[in-house]
């Protein structure tokens, strides 16, 4: 019983960091525990992507990860790929996050969240608004690359949509020198629902 | 909203032998929906005012309205054949085709047993001679058993002359959404011969939802 008291002091702080740091982390596993039931995630494979333009060369075979593979072997040809998506209304997105390959003498890349935002009703152009941004450079093999989002970004569906942006180097050279050195496995969207029963939707009584 | 009803339930769907006749008699290339032979076509109806008023903001994101949106990007288009050439940028969203194929499809992410309302097109259109048009299509296909999909044109939008920045669009008359059975997507159609090139772009697609009719 002398070490209960202690033991019990220890998880309740421990417990109370973890709620204090509370839904800004993407490293372990949170799913179900509490202060975390509204956490959310959408992803993508990477063959999910949206080229700029039919120049851009890639593949997805290289070991059946359903990857985007960069295969402009030389210069010339679109570097830039999108992964385009909306959230339910009221969430709020924490974090991106990207897995990849990335190889010796292979193109850096820069990878960005950005809200586009159209008026309602009127033919102007939308208003492009970046989030946040990422890099990868040099040779880490494998890697995961991570952005975080302001806790006050939440969607505007009947305006926005967010796209995450992918740009593999220049076209003034070559992006990779062999297939699956550089690559794009998959794209993951965090979000979180603070009110997942009410939707923050009462009206005021009148 | 008991005349809109009434227009609704009166909607009159084009049979499959009209549809075949619209396509077979496309001397005006420009009014095709490049959707084969089996293609439905509902027609669009004027609606009440009051009605197309809700295509407003209102109070976006609460409960009682039942009314919500998807979008759809120019660049998240994919051409109809392959090879397919185009070109896209991103801050405006515009995608153009810059080969011979002028059709390109958008899957658009709908809600099950929902009321498609409107679609909306924002699109770039400073060549006169061509167009650039978003077509809402309904896909569907039985349960379980094999069978041809069966498809349905639910609205369609277009620029007309060159209006530079456009944007305009239709009310959608449909029964609820049925993701079970149905899937939905947005077609663009560009100029013949992707004829106006940069000048004629599709930016962004817009549909209207609502979870009561």
């Amino acid at each position: 019983m002398t070490l209960a008291k202690p033991l019990m002091a220890t998880v309740a702080l421990a417990l109370a960091a973890f709620t204090g740091t509370g839904l800004r982390a993407d490293d372990i596993e949170l799913r179900g525990t509490p202060a975390y039931n509204n956490m959310d995630y959408v992803g993508w494979v990477g063959t999910a992507a949206d080229p700029s333009a039919h120049t851009a060369a890639y593949i997805s075979n290289f070991d059946n990860s359903s990857s985007y593979d960069c295969a402009n072997g030389g210069p010339g040809g679109s570097r830039l790929i999108r992964y385009p998506f909306m959230l339910p209304d009221l969430r709020q997105i924490h974090f991106v996050r990207i897995w990849g390959q990335k190889a010796d003498l292979t193109a850096d890349l820069d990878i960005r969240l950005r809200r586009s935002c159209t008026n309602f009703l009127h033919p102007v152009p939308p208003v492009m608004t970046t989030i946040g941004t990422t890099s990868v450079a040099e040779a880490p093999g494998y890697f995961s690359a991570l952005i975080g989002v302001d806790s006050t970004e939440m969607p505007d569906n009947a305006l926005c949509r967010y796209v995450v942006e992918v740009e593999m180097g220049s076209a003034a050279s070559a992006c990779a020198a062999y297939p699956g050195a550089l690559r794009i496995m998959k794209i993951r969207v965090q979000s979180s629902l603070t009110d997942r029963i009410f939707r923050s939707a009462f009206r005021e009584a009148f | 909203m008991n005349s809109w009803r009434k227009v609704q339930t009166g909607l009159v769907s084009v049979a499959l032998s009209s549809a075949v006749g619209v396509v077979a008699a496309q001397a005006a290339p420009d009014s095709w929906h490049g959707g084969g032979d089996d293609v439905i076509v509902l027609e669009s109806v004027g609606g009440d005012p009051d009605f197309i008023g809700s295509d407003a903001p209102g109070e976006r994101g609460t409960l009682p309205t039942g009314v919500g949106w998807a979008h759809v990007f120019g660049y998240e288009l994919r051409g109809r054949t392959a090879p397919y050439e185009y070109a896209a940028i991103t801050d405006s969203g515009a995608h153009w085709c810059t080969g011979s194929e002028r059709f390109a499809d958008a899957r658009v992410d709908v809600p099950h047993n929902v009321y498609i309302t409107h679609l909306r097109l924002w699109a770039y259109d400073n060549a006169a001679g061509h167009d650039v048009a978003a077509i809402l299509f309904r896909s569907c296909l039985p349960t379980v058993d094999p069978g041809d999909p069966q498809n349905t044109i639910l609205g369609m939008v277009s620029s007309s002359g060159s209006p530079g920045d456009f944007t305009n669009y239709v009310n959608i008359s449909a029964e609820p959404t049925n993701t079970n059975l149905c899937s939905y997507f947005i077609r663009a159609r560009f100029g013949t011969g992707c004829g106006g090139g940069g000048e004629t772009t599709f930016r962004r697609a817009r549909i209207q939802y609502s979870t009561s009719p």
